[in-house]
């Protein structure tokens, strides 16, 4: 075999894969920042709330009605359970967003009427064959653009009523204890428990032995009728401090479900005494929002009461201990109220398949869950568990645009209210139960993997209701985004003039390397679907900074060397190659700051990361491969006399 | 461009001038605090409706004449409807507070009305506090470690001891102009960071070349050489930074001001630094030539007669 010698290239010439790769680089990146230049249509959604697919006619009809009254409209879609009508005019889309309510609202046919929901929508308007390949445009984040709103009411009843529960059986058991006859300890509201006594000494007794059992309860004596009273009542604080619990550990669980999702950038905050506001951006559409915001119900493990009949209790005679639940397939089962044990204490849920090859719920909890399961699964072997669900459904009034109707006081009206409870995975319990248990039975792999999302998603502490959805501007105002932009801007084009004063051909070159690292930054974070804010465009800032001060360096070193007299084409060399250590080890040291910034930070603090790591990335690439493939194709491969640098 | 200047020599009082620096912004930080704004502290929320379109400006100009400062005012579903956010550290009583913003908006326009007010938590709680400062310091040690692999313990020292003198600083600015201090102004400390970082590797990179490369000289000199031969660059890069910065403060408006404040303070704080503290911290371990050398292979049979 004869092989030639491998060509040396001259000096400053690339091989061609390489100004290929350079050519592809940008392209591709060029290609995935194309979607934002679209812009956004204002649109109407229509949406089915159980994700039916939804009648083509009904778009059709629905944009003809809206059509009728003189609006323009661009286009209509529909993708399964979501309707989208893109208006021409923005200020047609809350008279469109009324005119699809009342039709539907209108409708023959119940399920219509019931399940589908109008919302504003600001819809991408990237072309379909774009967003068929998955691309789509940069989202812009609360302050800059907005984003849809919510407010939770957390539903505080059902812990009071939980936390009564407790006291009753604390203050009877010490009772008990020291032998004291009460005439009936019971709950009358939400902060007042009444012991009766029939003698003043045993009230008396009582009283001086429960007076610093129970923690955040009032105790007070009183006689009714003959009929001598303790009347304890839950304190301020208790109440605060109970109100305060539950929020935090609501938002807690708020946040680590949009996280998990991957809404950056999102506002979750307490509003109020008992309510959450939050807060999502680059969505404007309050169907899809709710989905992330997740179940709103609560989660429990209660013990099954197997000892009583279904059957009586179905007929009205329900054990004063226990309620009549119906599981999802519509089996009547009759559960002790007592909790076993909070959906808190959950950390993990999976599914997978057991020695039968069917689906079982994988369940681990935290420590103080994994020691009370344990205490509690030993006492119960043999009996049934199952986990309850409870959901607060309240139903407000609404106005003929499909939004809620306000008092004056601005607060909602609460027509109706439904707790509806479900027990779920109702299953023996075989043996003692470590902080890691499975769940099997006979249900399907669907049911098990859903299960195991609302598990794993974390439970509230209390039920949560939306008692406003809506979208909400940019919280830096219209104006302060426009006054940033054009600020960018004028900064932007101050630097490439001053490279192209300071550097000439080179910084033609700088400047050509600087827009193609723009380019890439937009292609990538559209790529990724990352939220632009304003400190995000700190970090872009700071890589125009700091993609300019690679080709400084490498400049300033042409120019020391052909100030020491090395010939020009030998000069260009050895600057790239001198100054590529000292990029690399500038670049390098704060890619790791910003890899640990968006590994452990939250929040602002991780997507300011994300913005300044793919900055670095594309800076490098750009200031020494990019700006050296076209020095090389200026420069290279000829014998040169002067640099203009 | 020549420079020759004897950086080092000042070092002495660049010592005494950055710990004033520090003494004052710790001292400011310990008393005074800063002055968190609402995406820290929280503060109260009024919604208001007007019977016709607003524009948001019209509502900033209202408040902005009754002196009421740091106001996030946002459209609520349409354009006429819009809550007012301040924060809790104004000057107001908090009973008062809705009252008195009704009356600096009835001012400018009296078709308003007051919809409701709320309480607000920090949008950004402990949670932020607790992580964030984890993140810093987890970064602050993996950096010193990569520079110290990459270079020498006492420069990985130095670099470490730049940026905790230029976050400490900037942050004592805020404290001490009592100017907002927000989440905008956390992100441009962030990017202090990475540009002051950015600066001290450049220096540093120069100065081990010029410890390989220069058979005579002391420590002290070989730095100062290496400054000067950086310091050109040190210059552009920072002209082109302020620039960028320049154009924020003065076209970006009110709210991207913090932002660019605490940048500039940053990038001017930041180039100091990298002179100053983590060059002068590194000589000041005493940085030898032989620190830098790459390690000697001891070689079998190195100190014999090569066989043939």
């Amino acid at each position: 075999m004869i092989l030639g010698q491998p060509r040396q290239l001259p000096l400053n010439t690339f091989p061609a894969w390489k100004y290929f790769m350079v050519v592809i680089v940008i392209a591709l990146g060029a290609f995935l920042a194309l979607p934002n230049l679209f812009g956004e249509d204002h649109a109407v959604q229509i949406s089915d709330k159980n994700g039916s697919e939804i009648p083509k006619e009904l778009i059709v009809n629905i944009e003809k009605a809206i059509k009728d009254e003189g609006i323009k409209i661009k286009s209509h879609e529909l993708e399964g359970s979501r309707g989208l009508i893109r208006l021409v005019n923005s200020d047609d889309q809350n008279e469109a967003k009324r005119i699809a309510f009342q039709y539907i609202e209108g409708h023959d046919e119940e399920s219509i009427k019931n399940n589908l929901i109008v919302a504003a929508n600001l819809a991408a308007a990237t072309p379909d064959w774009m967003a068929d390949i998955g691309l789509s445009p940069m989202k812009l984040g609360l302050d800059l653009r907005g984003g849809v709103h919510f407010l939770l009411e957390v539903d505080m009843d059902n812990l009071f009523e939980k936390e009564q529960e407790k006291a009753v059986t604390t203050i009877k058991s010490e009772l008990y204890d020291e032998k004291i006859y009460h005439e009936g300890v019971s709950a009358t509201d939400q902060t007042t428990i009444i012991a009766k006594f029939k003698t003043e000494e045993l009230q008396q007794e009582a009283f001086s032995k429960l007076n610093n059992q129970l923690q955040g309860f009032t105790i007070n004596d009183r006689e009714v009728n003959g009929e001598f009273q303790l009347v304890f009542h839950i304190t301020d604080a208790k109440v605060r401090e109970i109100k305060d619990f539950a929020i935090k550990q609501n938002i807690t669980t708020l946040n680590n479900r949009i996280n998990a999702i991957g809404v950056a950038e999102p506002l979750v905050q307490r509003q109020g005494s008992d309510r959450i506001v939050v807060q999502l951006p680059g969505i404007q559409d309050t169907a899809s929002a709710r989905s992330i915001i997740g179940d709103t119900r609560t989660l429990e493990f209660r013990m099954a009461n197997d000892r009583r009949s279904v059957a009586d209790a179905i007929n009205g005679r329900v054990p004063y201990d226990s309620e009549l639940l119906y599981e999802t397939d519509g089996r009547p089962v009759l559960v002790y109220k007592k909790v076993m044990l909070d959906g808190e204490h959950v950390t993990g849920a999976g599914t997978s398949l057991d020695e039968r090859g069917l689906p079982q719920i994988n369940i681990s909890l935290d420590s103080v869950g994994g020691s009370i399961m344990t205490k509690e699964s030993s006492k119960n072997i043999g009996k049934r568990m199952a986990i309850v669900l409870t959901e607060v459904a309240p139903i407000f009034k609404k106005n003929e645009y499909g939004d809620f109707v306000k008092n004056e006081q601005g607060e909602l009206i609460k027509i109706d209210e439904e707790i509806n409870k479900e027990a779920v995975s109702v299953a023996t319990i075989q043996s003692t139960l470590p902080d890691r248990f499975r769940i099997t039975g006979s249900f399907t792999q669907q049911y098990a993997s859903d299960l195991a999302l609302i598990l794993k998603s974390g439970s509230l502490k209390a039920p949560i209701y939306i008692v406003e959805d809506g979208t909400i501007g940019a919280s830096l105002g219209q104006e302060n985004v426009e006054k940033g932009l054009f600020s960018i801007v004028i900064g932007f084009v101050m630097v490439l003039a001053f490279m192209l004063v300071r550097y000439k051909v080179f910084g033609v070159v700088a400047n050509l390397a600087l827009l193609c690292n723009l380019v890439l930054i937009v292609g990538v974070m559209s790529l990724i679907g990352a939220v632009l804010t304003l400190p995000g465009m700190a970090g872009i800032v700071l890589t125009v900074g700091m993609a300019v001060d690679a080709n400084v360096l490498i400049f300033e070193r042409i120019r020391e060397e052909l100030k020491d007299g090395v010939s020009p084409a030998q000069a260009i060399h050895n600057g790239y190659d001198a100054a590529f250590s000292t990029i690399a080890d500038a670049n390098i040291t704060t890619a790791i700051a910003a890899l640990i910034l968006f590994a452990i930070g939250t929040g602002p603090v991780a997507g300011f990361a994300i913005t300044l790591l793919f900055g670095i990335l594309t800076s490098m690439f750009t200031a020494i491969v990019g700006s050296r493939a076209l020095i090389n194709l200026i420069y290279g491969g000829k014998t040169v006399r002067k640099l203009a640098v | 461009m020549n420079f020759n200047i004897p950086f080092l020599k000042f070092k002495n009082i660049a010592v005494i001038f950055s710990a004033l620096l520090l003494i004052g912004s710790i001292t400011s930080l310990a008393t005074k605090g800063l002055n968190v704004g609402l995406d820290f502290s929280g503060g109260t929320m009024i919604q208001v409706k007007y019977d016709e379109p607003v524009e948001i400006q019209e509502i900033h100009k209202a408040l902005d004449a009754k002196n009421i400062q740091g106001a996030v005012v946002q459209y609520f579903g349409s354009s006429s409807d819009v809550t007012i956010k301040l924060p809790n550290n104004i000057d107001i009583d908090n009973d008062k507070l809705d009252f008195v913003v009704l009356s600096a908006l009835e001012a400018e326009r009296s078709d308003v009305k007051k919809v409701r007010r709320a309480f607000l938590s920090a949008a950004v709680g402990d949670e932020l506090k607790e992580d964030g400062s984890l993140a810093l310091m987890t970064a602050l040690f993996c950096i010193m470690v990569y520079v110290a692999i990459r270079f020498e313990w006492k420069f990985a020292l130095g670099s470490v001891a730049a940026l905790a003198h230029d976050v400490i600083i900037v942050a004592g600015f805020f404290s001490f102009t009592q100017v907002e201090f927000d989440l905008t102004v956390l992100a441009a400390i962030l990017a202090v960071i990475g540009y002051s970082l950015n600066d001290t590797i450049v220096v540093y990179d120069r100065i081990r070349e010029n410890f390989l490369k220069m058979r005579n000289g002391s420590s002290l000199e070989i730095m100062n050489r290496s400054l000067n031969q950086t310091l050109t660059r040190t210059l552009i890069t920072s002209i082109t930074t302020l620039l960028v910065l320049t154009a924020l403060f003065v076209f970006g408006g009110e709210l991207i001001h913090g932002f660019a404040t605490a940048l500039i303070v940053g990038v001017l704080i930041g180039t100091y630094s990298s002179i100053y503290v983590a060059s002068a911290a590194a000589l000041a371990l005493g940085v030898k030539k032989e620190d830098l050398m790459p390690p000697e292979i001891d070689k079998e049979g190195a100190d014999q007669d090569p066989l043939m």
